[in-house]
């Protein structure tokens, strides 16, 4: 079978174009595997960061805890007192529980009510 | 134009060159080939593993202990992170000037540190467990031959409180003492490795992994406010009467939940290291003692369940001595006459031989048992003991005159409070606990105490009788007076047990255990609680050392759990106001 003229043009055309695409494809392949790859180790540093602010969270965690123990509520001070100084307690007191207000539950979803209730003498 | 024979000899010439040249090229091919071969075929392992060294890491997957909460999510056990710091002595200069930045850093001495920078090794630790403050300016130093490795520290933020209930660990966190050690295969977990890829510039690539694991939680029934409140009296008690040592343990005597258990002396839970051997030593379940009177709950529920005396039987306890198998025992006053519920309210030594007497060895021995004396509660602590009573037929002569008043028989101080919990509860032997819920890291729960079926020893109105007996020990004219509370009837017993001289073999004349066990507010308590003095100086008797901590201790505890008092008018919730 003899060539035209036009097939040969197209040939011209599109196996070059072929060729490039594929170089292209091939290329981008390529890119779009180390920019994931890059994506991974942008990830991991991420994690490095992420690892050391949740150890700082752990060590502030860790200080509020102490600061929250009630023998530091009781004697706020205590960090202070040197040999022979006596502690005072001065952070925690206990309710009296001569003088109270009753709450009484109510029934369905109302809000509790609250009001001053006073004792009779037995 | 160049002759024929000229441009043969160049034709020659150009001829060999290309032979030459094709066989330099041939060769070089070969030679190219041959090494591939060589490196590809022939070496392939050792130069996959050289690759594999380079490209891949292997890093730790970090294991955490689980952490310890009390009954309302209160931390008591958590982990720090550190910093250990090593060297590799082939790559570490140890110059004066870096040596003495270093200790100053790591408050070492500096001729310890030198010690360790020139050992020849290729690993050496140079520090463990370092702040993070302090690895960061080791860091800026930016010294060779130095690394880090990350490294949990089990921290304590309460330090004291609870320590004998709590345990501690060691420095590569293995557990050491109670629930650290009762608990820790579901604490602690075990770690792992994971192999990670890495670029030429140490660059790791992310695996999506955990780079940490966490044993389970521990929640406690134990309340940091109540432990705290009953710390803090016993600290105040040890000071008062000069004692050795002192024991308090509050339970509910419903459920057997341990509330607060403390032991004096006690020990920082983050320098266990530096701690006395007998300080750890957790005196609530490992040390025995004679209960003293506080045994005579015994003889006088075992009387009332067998109805061994009708209710207007009365002792008479005149001559305030009675002899038991050639031995005198005495009572502490003379009491005259006294009936049955003055007998225990009044603590007579001599009206409880005689009821014991008529009860005689088996019922005693029986009932003595089903209080659980002389087995262990099984409480989830490390180290529990027995406690002991000979069984009837090892009986001395004297055994009769002596286990009904508290003698010849060893308890702990969980034994003696459970006894009581169960005259408290209505007559159920209840199951002491320390650890209410085990979660999961993610807060599942896998493990939550459950009620087992309940032991009835007594029936519930023999209970409710020894109930109403032990509160008239705390009204007027009883033996505890100094335990009532303000506004909630106590019912308890106090106990004064004299111990062992060691060089005499006789009971010491100066050297006594004071106790008190009780549970408020009577009717429907809240809290059963047992203080126990060890060697107070100055006053001996139970109801005047070891009874006013309790009511210290139980009003502060009933006002910390919003307990109304008996005479509220309105038995619901209840707010406090000042």
């Amino acid at each position: 079978m003899r060539r035209t003229k036009k097939s040969s043009i197209f040939s011209w055309v599109y196996k070059p174009a072929a060729v490039a695409i594929l170089l292209l494809g091939v290329f981008g392949l390529v890119w779009l595997r180390s920019s994931v790859t890059s994506a991974a180790y942008s990830i991991r540093e991420l994690e490095e960061k992420r690892t050391v602010t949740l150890k700082e969270m752990k060590t502030l965690l860790a200080e509020r805890s102490k600061l929250m123990a009630l023998s530091n509520i009781d004697f706020p001070g205590q960090g202070d007192a040197g040999q022979g100084k006596r502690l005072v307690s001065s952070g925690y007191v206990f309710p009296d529980r001569v003088r109270v207000i009753h709450v009484t539950r109510t029934k369905g979803p109302e809000a509790y009510k609250a009001s001053y209730r006073t004792e009779k003498p037995d | 134009m160049t002759p024929p024979r000229l441009r043969r000899g160049r034709d020659d010439i150009s001829r060999k060159r290309t032979v030459i040249l094709n066989t330099v090229i041939i060769f070089s091919f070969v030679a190219v080939f041959a090494r591939l071969t060589d490196i590809m075929i022939l070496q392939n392992r050792f130069y996959s593993e050289k690759a594999r060294s380079q490209q891949i890491k292997t890093e730790d997957i970090q294991a955490r202990r689980g952490n310890i909460y009390d009954r309302r999510g209160r931390d008591i056990a958590i982990n720090m992170e550190m910093e250990s710091l090593y060297c590799d002595p082939e790559e570490t200069v140890a110059t004066p000037e870096n040596v003495g930045k270093l200790s100053s850093i790591l408050n070492m001495e500096p001729k310890a540190l030198k010690a360790k920078l020139v050992q020849e090794k290729r690993f050496v630790w140079v520090d463990r467990k370092l702040s993070l403050e302090a690895a960061e300016k080791i860091r800026k130093l930016r010294m060779k031959g130095f690394g880090f490795m990350p490294e949990a520290k089990r921290f304590y933020p309460r330090a004291a409180l609870a320590a004998h209930i709590v345990g501690a660990v060691g420095k590569e966190n293995q557990p050491l003492e109670g629930i650290e050690l009762k608990y820790d295969k579901f604490l602690s977990t075990p770690g792992g490795k994971v192999r990670m890829a890495r670029d030429a510039g140490g660059r790791v690539l992310s695996t999506g992994l955990n780079m940490e694991t966490k044993g389970n939680d521990v929640v406690l029934t134990i309340d940091e406010g109540l432990q705290y409140i009953v710390e803090k009296e016993l600290d105040g008690a040890m000071q008062k009467w000069r004692s050795v040592a002192a024991t308090a343990i509050m339970m509910d005597p419903y459920t057997g939940e341990v509330l607060a258990l403390a032991n004096r002396p006690a020990f920082d839970l983050n320098a266990i290291t530096r701690a006395n051997r007998h300080d750890v030593r957790n005196r609530a379940v490992t040390d025995i003692y004679e209960p003293g009177s506080t045994f005579k709950i015994v003889v006088g529920t075992a009387a009332i369940e067998e109805k061994l005396f009708p209710r207007n039987q009365t002792f008479d306890c005149s001559r305030g001595s009675i002899e038991v198998g050639g031995k005198n025992i005495r009572d502490a006053h003379k009491h005259g006459v006294l009936t049955f519920e003055e007998v225990i309210q009044k603590s007579s030594n001599v009206g409880s031989i005689m009821i014991g007497m008529k009860l005689g060895r088996e019922r005693i021995y029986d009932y003595t048992r089903r209080f659980g004396f002389g087995e262990k509660t099984n409480i989830d602590l490390p180290g529990e003991v027995a406690g002991w009573i000979r069984k009837p037929e090892k009986w001395s002569a004297t055994s009769l005159g002596a286990i009904p008043i508290g003698q010849e028989v060893a308890v702990t101080p969980l034994q003696v409070l459970r006894a009581y919990s169960a005259i408290a509860n209505g007559g159920y032997l209840v199951q002491p606990h320390l650890v209410s819920e085990i979660r999961t890291p993610e807060g599942r729960t896998i493990f939550s105490f459950k009620d087992t079926e309940k032991k009835r020893i007594i029936s519930e109105k023999t209970a409710f009788a020894m109930r109403d007996i032990l509160k008239g020990v705390v009204e007027e004219g009883g033996t505890a007076t100094s335990a009532a509370v303000d506004g909630n009837s106590v019912a308890g017993k106090t106990g004064t047990a004299q111990l062992v001289d060691q060089k005499t073999k006789r009971y010491s004349k100066d050297r006594f255990i004071s106790s008190f066990v009780g549970f408020v507010p009577a009717e429907k308590p809240k809290i059963a609680m047992i203080v126990v003095i060890h060697e107070p100086k100055g006053q001996i008797y139970g109801g005047v050392v070891a009874a006013p901590v309790f009511r210290i201790v139980a009003d502060q505890a009933l006002s910390y759990l919003n307990v109304p008092r008996d005479n509220s008018p309105v038995k619901n919730l209840l707010l406090v106001s000042r």
